[in-house]
């Protein structure tokens, strides 16, 4: 029913797709699967997705001391909420992306009030963009942009002060579904 | 902007200016609609409407929570509610700071509504975070509370909305009215370029006809410039010919220190100069007097100097006179000074030649005038002479006593001697041209030692004549001949004035067979002609003597005379000392100059009647009695027109006639007779004592007449009119012989006599 030329297409991108998935599923099976620790505290943060540690059924949780043994540091940039220039400290997002061995190419970022943002994992590996827990010595709440903000160092990086990228400074983050 | 006239660069810079603003002005364009775009972009994040949105939207979320849980609904808890309360706090707290705060002044009343509602949820927190289920009592309070704030929460929704849309849309009119304007910017930069470029096309092209024409001039200067340049080569050329084959002396001195920088060939000449090397010399080197150089450069110096006489001296040492003209000159870029140098050389000796040739003119007139008086005292002399010749041989003749006979004897031969001396005289004196025939030179030596021999023998001069005997004869003038005898013989005679030794003069002839010339020599015994003006002593006007003996001239006249004849005449040493003269004369060639027919014809005796005609009567009488030996009858006339009666009674055989006579002269009788009886006109014998005047010599060759000169010998008289004679006899015997044939036969007998 479709000319022959592209029927042969269709049949080589199906072939190639098949091929794709068989060496990503092989590369994760030898991988070390070792679980992540259970969450002990209150859940701060789930990752969902293409993700290879979890320590619940398709998921990997993480409460504020899981997330803080990945490893605090500080960013001071301005931003478009914000008045003058602020501290922050959190863990790389790129940290939390590979504790869960994700292998997407980009994250849905999901707020408390469902607002979503999706931002690619190049960005995240490329720039030291933080899962901010505190801002100026003060842990964030949900009353404010708690209990985790994602900040993009715009003062380091210009070209991030952008109302684009602004649209990923996600706060209030629940959930970061890998795809 | 080469090539355009001011109202075209005023519109290129217009046109430039133009370009230029409007470039500028799209650039602000483009600035400004990037800077509208972004605004717009940002107008497009919905900031405060979402935000303010989200605010509203949380508020009913938080009702619709406490509600839920008051009424028990079992997806509701505790926790559930507490998050809404915490999201509406935090929806309110993005209010508090960033780009959402500064936008609330945007707005009127913005910031007082969030500030209401935020005091409203702070004053029911506590109520909100007690509600229980069942709990409506507390609910409906704390709605009562909250709901009046919704109206100004939509409210405020509703004013950002407006307020960011008409934001957005007054950004996007003015990026349209940008875009319109930037369009506008481009077409007229567009307009403005293609302006420019037709502008820069034209100027192209003019600017290509001016490099064209300026070629063209360049071209055509370059052509006359070349053309300029050949001429002036060709004038320089020429220049330099003139001056090169000018003959007079050219100098270009240096005016400051007289240095030569040009020299003409004459000049070259002139000074004597080296021809091949430059000419590096200072004219002053030239002036054997350096005042007269100085004087010569200053007068140069102020102006010119025209014949200016000076003295140059050669580079050998030798003066030179010259007459100096000069001007000055820029020559080379100096100031110099042109000298143009004439030399006076020939013009000096010209001027002595000139004087010399005077004093010839002068002598030759004095002796002119010496030769005249003694022409005259000669013809004076001439008529007494003839009748003593004539009367004293008749006496010879006719004595009968041998004494009486004796002293006629010498009577006639002194008076011979008279005539001859007379006759020498003449021919001396004789103004006529030279007339050649045979000349027998020991003749013409006796007849100079006879003439000049008491002057010799009075100055004690021994004379010794060794005259060849056989000499053939020569073909010169007779009168010539005995004038450079005479010379000659003078000169030796004067040689010894005043010589204290033996005086001898030695007057040779021989003939040098070998030669085929006469060799005469005349040798005397004085001091001798010393060697070195021995190439002189023929000039005119040289001589040795002192003043008042010699004129200078001798010499010379005889070096021309013997010249003429084809001879020589040199000067050496004579045999024991004194001068010797040797001259050469060529001997008469017969053959070129044939004796006419008649030579040596035999005359016929007498016979016949002859009429003498002569005004003076003892001269008549004594030809009388001479012809009336031999037998002629005779008739006497004292003047022509008697002579001319008798001729026409009757015939004669010979008419002897005296030439210059009172009345009718001898001319006269010649026409006449020649009219009247021509016949008897070639009879006529004429007598004169006038040889020496032209018009006498001119009437005898015209008529062809033989003539006797006074004085006469008998013996001539007779063979004469015995020649004539016969001529009237021949004719009579039908043989012609004109009667100057007859003249040169009788002349020549005459000589050889």
């Amino acid at each position: 029913m479709f000319p022959s030329r592209v029927h042969g297409a269709s049949v080589a991108l199906m072939l190639g797709m098949v091929v794709l998935a068989s060496l990503g599923w092989s590369s994760y099976a030898r991988e070390d699967p070792a679980p992540l620790p259970p969450a002990s505290g209150p859940v701060l943060l789930t990752v969902t997705g293409a993700i290879a540690r979890t320590n619940a059924p398709g998921r990997a949780e993480f409460d504020r001391a899981m997330l803080e043994a990945l490893g605090v540091e500080s960013l001071t940039t301005s931003s478009s909420w914000t008045d003058g220039v602020q501290r922050f400290e959190g863990v790389r997002a790129s940290k939390v992306l590979a504790a869960v061995g994700a292998r997407g190419n980009a994250v849905r970022a999901t707020a408390v009030n469902e607002y979503v943002a999706e931002i690619a994992v190049e960005t995240i590996e490329a720039y030291p963009v933080l899962l901010a827990l505190r801002q100026n010595g003060d842990v964030l709440t949900a009353r404010d942009k708690g209990p985790i903000w994602i900040v993009f160092p715009r003062d380091d990086y210009p070209w991030l002060d952008d109302p684009r990228v602004d649209l990923q400074w996600v706060w209030q983050l629940k959930t970061i579904d890998v795809r | 902007m080469i090539g355009l006239d001011r109202r075209w660069q005023i519109k290129f810079w217009c046109l430039i200016g133009a370009f230029i603003g409007l470039a500028i002005g799209l650039a602000v364009v483009l600035a400004t609609a990037l800077q509208t775009a972004r605004s717009i972009e940002d107008w497009n994040q919905e900031y405060v409407t979402w935000h303010a949105s989200q605010v509203e939207v949380e508020f009913w979320r938080l009702l619709e929570t406490a509600t839920l849980l008051v009424s028990g609904a079992a997806d509701v808890d505790r926790a559930a509610l507490d998050l809404r309360i915490d999201l509406m706090f935090s929806r309110l707290a993005v209010f508090d700071g960033g780009l959402v705060r500064g936008r609330l002044k945007d707005v009127a009343g913005a910031a007082d509504t969030i500030y209401a509602v935020k005091e409203a949820m702070t004053a029911q927190e506590p109520a909100l975070r007690s509600l229980s289920t069942g709990d409506f009592d507390t609910l409906a309070r704390v709605r009562t509370e909250l709901l009046p704030i919704e109206p100004a929460l939509r409210n405020l929704v509703v004013s950002f909305e407006f307020f960011e849309t008409n934001g957005a849309i007054a950004e996007v009119q003015e990026l349209r009215g940008l875009f319109i304007l930037g369009a506008v910017l481009v077409a007229a930069l567009l307009a403005t370029g293609i302006a420019l470029i037709v502008f820069l096309l034209i100027e192209i092209r003019v600017r290509r006809r001016l490099l064209d024409s300026v070629l063209a001039s360049r071209e055509m200067a370059r052509v006359a410039r070349e053309r300029e340049e050949a001429a002036l080569l060709e004038s320089g050329r020429r220049f330099r010919a003139i001056a090169m084959a000018n003959p007079v002396a050219l100098l270009v001195l240096d005016a400051g220190d007289g240095a030569i920088r040009y020299a003409n060939p004459a000049a070259v000449a002139l000074l004597g100069l080296p021809e091949r090397e430059p000419i590096t010399g200072r004219a002053c080197d030239f002036f054997p007097d350096p005042e007269q150089f100085d004087a010569v450069l200053k007068a140069c110096r102020r102006g010119a100097i025209d014949h200016y006489d000076a003295r140059l001296r050669r580079l050998d040492g030798s003066d030179v006179p010259v007459t100096l003209s000069a001007r000055p000159l820029e020559y080379d870029d100096a100031h110099c000074i042109v000298v143009g140098a004439l030399d006076l050389s020939e013009k000096l000796a010209a001027q002595v030649e000139i004087e010399r040739q005077r004093e010839i003119i002068h002598h030759r007139e004095k002796l002119g005038a010496l030769g005249s008086l003694l022409a005259g005292v000669a013809h004076e002399l001439n008529n007494p002479l003839s009748i003593v010749v004539a009367q004293a041989t008749l006496l010879g003749e006719s004595a009968t006593d041998p004494r009486t006979a004796t002293r006629g004897a010498r009577i006639k031969a002194a008076a011979e001697r008279c005539a001859r001396i007379v006759k020498t005289f003449l021919a001396m004196a004789r103004q006529r041209p030279p007339s050649r025939g045979a000349v027998d030179v020991n003749q013409s030596v006796a007849a100079a030692l006879e003439l000049l021999g008491y002057g010799l023998r009075s100055a004690g001069v021994a004379v010794d004549a060794h005259l060849a005997p056989s000499l053939p004869a020569i073909w010169a003038d007779p009168d010539q001949i005995s004038q450079v005898l005479t010379n000659l013989v003078v000169n030796a005679q004067q040689a010894m004035v005043e010589w204290s030794g033996s005086r001898r003069l030695t007057v040779g002839t021989r003939f040098d067979a070998a030669q085929g010339q006469v060799v005469l020599s005349v040798a005397d015994s004085g001091p001798g002609v010393p060697p070195a003006i021995r190439s002189r002593i023929f000039e005119p006007f040289f001589t040795t003597k002192p003043v008042g003996i010699g004129t200078g001239i001798g010499l010379s006249v005889s070096h021309s005379i013997v010249t003429s004849h084809g001879g020589t005449i040199e000067v050496r040493d004579a045999t024991g000392g004194g001068a010797e003269f040797i001259v050469r004369l060529p001997v008469g060639t017969e053959e070129q100059h044939p004796a006419p027919p008649g030579v040596g014809r035999p005359t016929s005796p007498g016979g016949g009647r002859v009429l003498i005609i002569d005004d003076e009567p003892d001269v008549a009488e004594a030809l009388a009695e001479i012809l009336a030996s031999e037998n002629y009858g005779i008739d006497l006339a004292s003047t022509g027109a008697d002579a001319l009666a008798r001729l026409e009674a009757g015939d004669y055989a010979a008419i002897l006639s005296d030439m210059r006579m009172p009345g009718m002269d001898g001319m006269e009788l010649y026409h006449r007779l020649n009219v009247m009886k021509p016949a008897m006109a070639r009879c006529l014998i004429f007598v004169t004592g006038d040889a020496l005047n032209p018009a006498v010599l001119e009437f005898l060759d015209y008529a062809g007449c033989p003539h006797v000169e006074k004085p006469f010998v008998p013996a001539d008289v007779r063979r004469m009119v015995a020649a004539i004679a016969a001529t009237s006899g021949a004719k009579a015997d039908g043989m012609a012989m004109s009667p100057s044939a007859q003249i040169e036969t009788i002349e020549t007998k005459m000589t050889d006599r």
